[in-house]
């Protein structure tokens, strides 16, 4: 049996299924959550973009150490000029947006597009190319 | 003291790409929950932000290395992290489960020694869970 069998079986509730029940530690998760999103996407289109931290720097008129920091930790704590600013950079809108909690499907169908439009793998790779092209 | 853990305290997320579970150790206990157990509960929530980030992010996609790093390539070992906590996991075999074995603190630049034997105790952890796995005894013990 392996893992997938052997949960499939037991059925019982998960760690953070049991956590999220206390609606305090389910609030903190989730903005961890999203602060690590925002740093991963903004990563992803450094890399998508093929822009270094040095470079975004430079096109930002910041120290490569605020960057490192932006990319650290560091945008947990930015303002949305500072987001608007370093997804203008990168050639990029900023846009921020409000969705229904309640409405799952249409929060995961939204993630999903925005995923795969970001970061499936033939996207990266097209855009690598029409740079070179360029 | 070690804690006698059941099958039920195994799950710990179901992510859209990836699973995570604790490792259960032979004399039925989960050292990386009895180490998760001992964090106060920011920490605890650092943790699971980790797991759920990771857990969703598409195969082929790094995660986000101020929550996931790499601490040994063959076999692939990893560290999830809680601020200075970190946690060990290995992947099974044949699925997108990571299994979450050992606790340590990372309190310098350098992985110190506390944090090599921890990797060391993964590994072994490892082959342990992928011969149980194997012989049909992991999951098969209650």
């Amino acid at each position: 049996m392996n893992a997938t069998e052997a949960r499939k079986k037991r059925s019982s509730s998960t760690l953070v299924e049991r956590t999220r029940r206390d609606r305090n530690r389910a609030t903190r998760i989730g903005r961890l959550v999203t602060e690590a999103s925002i740093e991963h996407t903004l990563q992803q289109i450094m890399e998508i973009e093929d822009v270094s931290a040095a470079e975004l720097a430079k096109r930002v008129k910041s120290k490569p150490p605020q960057i490192s920091r932006d990319l650290h930790g560091g945008l947990s704590k930015a303002r949305v000029s500072r987001l608007a600013t370093l997804a203008g950079a990168l050639g990029y809108d900023f846009i921020p947006m409000f969705i229904p909690r309640d409405d799952l499907e249409k929060r995961r169908a939204l993630l999903d597009v925005t995923r795969d439009v970001l970061f499936k793998p033939h996207t990266r790779k097209r855009s690598r190319q029409e740079k070179a092209s360029a | 003291m070690p804690t006698k853990r059941t099958d039920r305290e195994l799950t710990i997320h179901v992510g859209q790409h990836r699973s995570f579970e604790w490792y259960w150790a032979p004399k039925g206990t989960m050292p990386g929950l009895d180490a998760y157990d001992d964090l106060p509960a920011r920490e605890q929530d650092d943790f699971l932000a980790s797991v759920i980030h990771w857990g969703g992010v598409p195969p082929g996609i790094r995660p986000l290395q101020t929550r996931i790093n790499d601490e040994h390539d063959d076999p692939l070992i990893v560290a999830i992290k809680a601020g200075k906590h970190r946690f060990t996991a290995f992947r099974e075999e044949h699925g997108s489960t990571w299994i979450v074995s050992h606790h340590y603190l990372k309190e310098g630049q350098r992985r110190d020694k506390t944090g090599d034997r921890a990797i060391k105790r993964a590994i072994a952890a490892r082959t342990d869970y992928c011969r149980k796995t194997s012989e049909g005894t992991y999951y098969e013990r209650n």
